[in-house]
């Protein structure tokens, strides 16, 4: 399908591709075996500016924005989602400067993160604040100048590789989500720790690891926005990347219908090419109608934020939920269309079936997407009952 | 022999481009017996994007004074990539491509003059334009493919220097600047030989040709594409610079393609033979005798 992208645009998409068809697809089985963490890629990603795309020119960025972020994201998940999380955490990490920092702030963190000198990561899970982000343990506590942070964050991306971290603390446990407020934490700050690395089913080139504080003093001037608000700055923050994870779940998928179509051409059985029976072609028709429906659901979700529309936390869960429930079945049905092979380690399908899974998960469970996108229908139901009556 | 320059002087690198077609099967018209160009998309001759990259690398490492020798006072070169070509219009493509890529400048030679150039009128016009380029401010470094992918004489680099009256070294491999505290003194090159390599030293001004494997190019940047974008591109033709019209193009040309064919496959079919290496070394003895390549 055509989106007509801008001259622009295009470039964007064009780089990124040539990148991950070029640099990312002939290393991603390697990495994905070794669990070893991208950094050559990375660099290769800072070089030609990508990291900068949703960044304010002003801050050393290209001046793009949710968009952008997305075209990206498709086309590095297309070859590696583990190079492509990698990839998108540090927005990830960095919307919520640009959202709700201060001028200081902005100067003194977007530039690196734009130009990929620095990764940063966003750290708000723990152990038993998954889901229910309101329940978060890590304290902070105001002493003079600095905040003191102690606590435990849970399955960080790129956690140990990036220097920037937002991370969620509570200023007063008996506030629940109203105490929940954000920091930025540099690497290196004495009383930050990294602990154990993951081992996952998919995503495997990217580092998922534990934060620890221990008495860790940070000034104070790296409290974002106002104590309290952290949640506020969680969510906003999300709104935006969930698109993020739409194009991810996107990518995915047209990487295995581009290799389920190759494979159903060749591959013959009873004297002709698998293609040419009716089952086949069937599922097929539904993954590429599936994954187009996702991308333009997408697209439309991440221009339309673009175009600054103020609310749209409904839209952005709708287009995280459908790409990454379409990933899970196109990547599933790719694998059955590649039989056996499909199920081999050699043949690159069922990496993208283990990637495709944790689009379901990460940045807010599908579950609980539905449960922004149903009660956002109710109250529009409401409203309209109100004006009409 | 070392030459140093005196302060704050320009090291113009020029990287000399060729637009060649993206194809490692030319393909040849057999009743004209010219190449077949319709439809084959151009890229930059594959060495010449190798060429640009040492070039890239060589005004980075001027640039961050992480030169081998070179003291902690700042450098005395600036260092200006400049890429040329002669070519048709749409080497202009190529150029724009070259400058995403980092180059400071570029310059296109295009003229109807300059059309069906031999190696021995393309590099009497590439003179020309570096002498227009350089003036004689500063002190220079000339980086060419080692071959063309489509012409594929080598014949540019080492012709070009010669008009230029300065020393060259073709088929190089590794190429470090030779510092004398700030100031380029010269260039230590390793050039691929048959057997192996040469150490070469040179002092600059001088013209290299640098081989595929010296390095690996870097992709474009964002940032790189859209400056190229908007660039203004040097277009010079045959009156912008001091050249005889009749040593450009087809006219100043020493030769002439006479036919251009494609040579018969050999109509013998090659043959498979099996076995252990011993069985196989006799049975190829025997069919060497039968044959009477050897008696
Ligand atoms: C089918 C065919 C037949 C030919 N027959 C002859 C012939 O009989 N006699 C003859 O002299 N030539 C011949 N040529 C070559 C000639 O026409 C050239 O294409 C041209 O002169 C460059 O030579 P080259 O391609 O061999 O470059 P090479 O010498 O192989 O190129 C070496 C380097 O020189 C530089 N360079 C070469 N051309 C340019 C350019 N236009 N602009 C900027 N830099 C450049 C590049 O850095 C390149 O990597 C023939 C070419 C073809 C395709
Ligand atoms: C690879 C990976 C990378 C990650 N990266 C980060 C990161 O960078 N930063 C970060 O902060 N976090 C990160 N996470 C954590 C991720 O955001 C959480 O895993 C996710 O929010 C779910 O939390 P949980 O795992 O604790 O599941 P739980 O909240 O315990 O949920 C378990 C199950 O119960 C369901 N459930 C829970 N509550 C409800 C409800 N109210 N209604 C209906 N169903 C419900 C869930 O949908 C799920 O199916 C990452 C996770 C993974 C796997």
């Amino acid at each position: 399908m055509n989106y007509f992208l801008t001259e622009e645009q295009q470039m964007i998409k064009d780089l990124a591709a040539r990148i991950a068809r070029e640099k990312i697809a002939p290393v991603a089985h390697e990495l994905d075996e070794k669990e070893e963490f991208p950094w050559d890629i990375m660099k290769i990603l800072a070089e030609s500016d990508l990291f900068g795309v949703w960044v304010p020119e002003e801050y050393g960025g290209l001046g793009g924005g949710v968009f952008e972020q997305c075209l990206v994201v498709e086309e590095l998940s297309r070859a590696c989602a583990g190079v492509a999380t990698t990839y998108a955490s540090s927005a990830l990490g960095g919307y919520p400067i640009l959202l709700f920092g201060t001028e200081d702030q902005k100067r003194k963190y977007l530039p690196d993160i734009a130009s990929g000198r620095k990764l940063a990561a966003f750290a708000q899970s723990e152990a038993e604040a998954g889901s229910d982000a309101g329940n978060i343990q890590t304290t902070a506590v105001l002493d003079g100048d600095h905040y003191v942070l102690n606590g435990m964050k849970q399955w960080i991306t790129n956690g140990g590789e990036a220097d920037i971290y937002t991370v969620l603390a509570t200023v007063d446990r008996s506030k629940g989500v109203r105490g929940v407020t954000a920091f930025i934490v540099e690497k290196g700050t004495p009383g930050f720790e990294f602990g154990r690395k993951e081992k996952k089913m998919g995503i495997r080139c990217s580092s998922t690891r534990e934060l620890i504080f221990k008495d860790c003093r940070i000034p104070r001037e790296n409290l974002l926005d106002r104590e309290g608000k952290g949640f506020l700055v969680a969510m906003k923050t999300l709104d935006r990347t969930r698109p993020g994870v739409a194009a991810q779940a996107v990518g995915i998928a047209q990487g295995a219908l581009d290799e389920a179509a190759a494979y159903a051409r060749e591959r013959v059985q009873f004297g002709k090419p698998i293609g040419e029976f009716q089952a086949i072609e069937h599922m097929l028709a539904d993954m590429a109608t599936l994954v187009e429906a996702a991308r333009a659901l997408t697209y439309a979700t991440a221009r339309m934020i673009d175009a600054g529309e103020r609310e749209f936390s409904k839209e952005s869960a709708m287009a995280k939920v459908f790409a990454s429930d379409v990933a899970m079945r196109v990547t599933t049905d790719a694998v059955q269309i590649l039989g056996g092979y499909g199920y081999m380690r050699d043949y690159p399908v069922e990496k993208r079936m283990r990637d495709a899974k944790v689009t379901q998960i990460y940045e807010g469970t599908n579950q609980i997407q539905r449960s922004i996108i149903g009660p956002a229908v109710i109250r529009e139901a409401a409203r309209r009952k109100r004006e009409s009556g | 022999m070392k030459m140093v320059a005196g302060l704050n002087m320009t090291l113009h690198i020029t990287v000399c481009m060729k637009q060649v077609p993206e194809t490692d099967e030319v393909r040849i018209d057999r009743a004209t017996g010219t190449l077949v160009r319709e439809g084959v998309p151009c890229i930059i001759n594959p060495p010449d994007l190798n060429a640009l990259e040492e070039a890239l690398r060589i005004r980075e490492r001027i640039k961050s004074g992480a030169t081998e020798g070179a003291t902690a006072s700042a450098p005395v070169f600036t260092p200006v990539v400049t890429v040329v070509s002669m070519g048709p219009p749409q080497t202009e493509a190529s150029l724009r491509d070259a400058l995403a890529l980092g180059a400071d400048r570029a310059v296109l030679l295009c003229d109807r003059a300059f059309a069906g150039a031999d190696t021995l009128a393309t590099s009497y016009t590439l003179a020309a334009a570096i002498r227009r380029l350089w003036g004689d401010q500063g002190t220079m470094l000339i980086i060419c493919g080692n071959k063309s992918a489509d012409g594929d004489t080598g014949h540019v680099g080492p012709q070009l220097a010669e008009k230029l009256g300065i020393p060259h070294i073709t088929s190089v491999r590794r190429l470090d600047l030779d510092m004398e505290g700030p100031e380029v003194a010269g260039v230590r090159a390793e050039r691929l030989v048959d057997d192996g390599y040469e150490a070469v030293e040179a002092p600059l001004p001088l013209l290299v040709t640098v081989v595929k494997g010296i390095n690996s190019p870097r992709l474009p940047s964002l940032k790189g594409m859209m400056r190229a974008k908007k660039a203004v591109i040097t277009v010079w033709g045959a009156s912008d610079l001091d050249v005889d019209a009749g040593r450009t193009g087809l006219a100043g040309s020493a030769t002439r393609v006479v036919k251009v064919f494609e040579p018969e496959r050999p109509k013998s079919r090659g043959e498979f033979l099996t076995g252990t290496p011993e069985e196989q070394a006799r049975e190829l003895l025997g069919k060497l005798r039968e044959a009477r390549v050897l008696l």
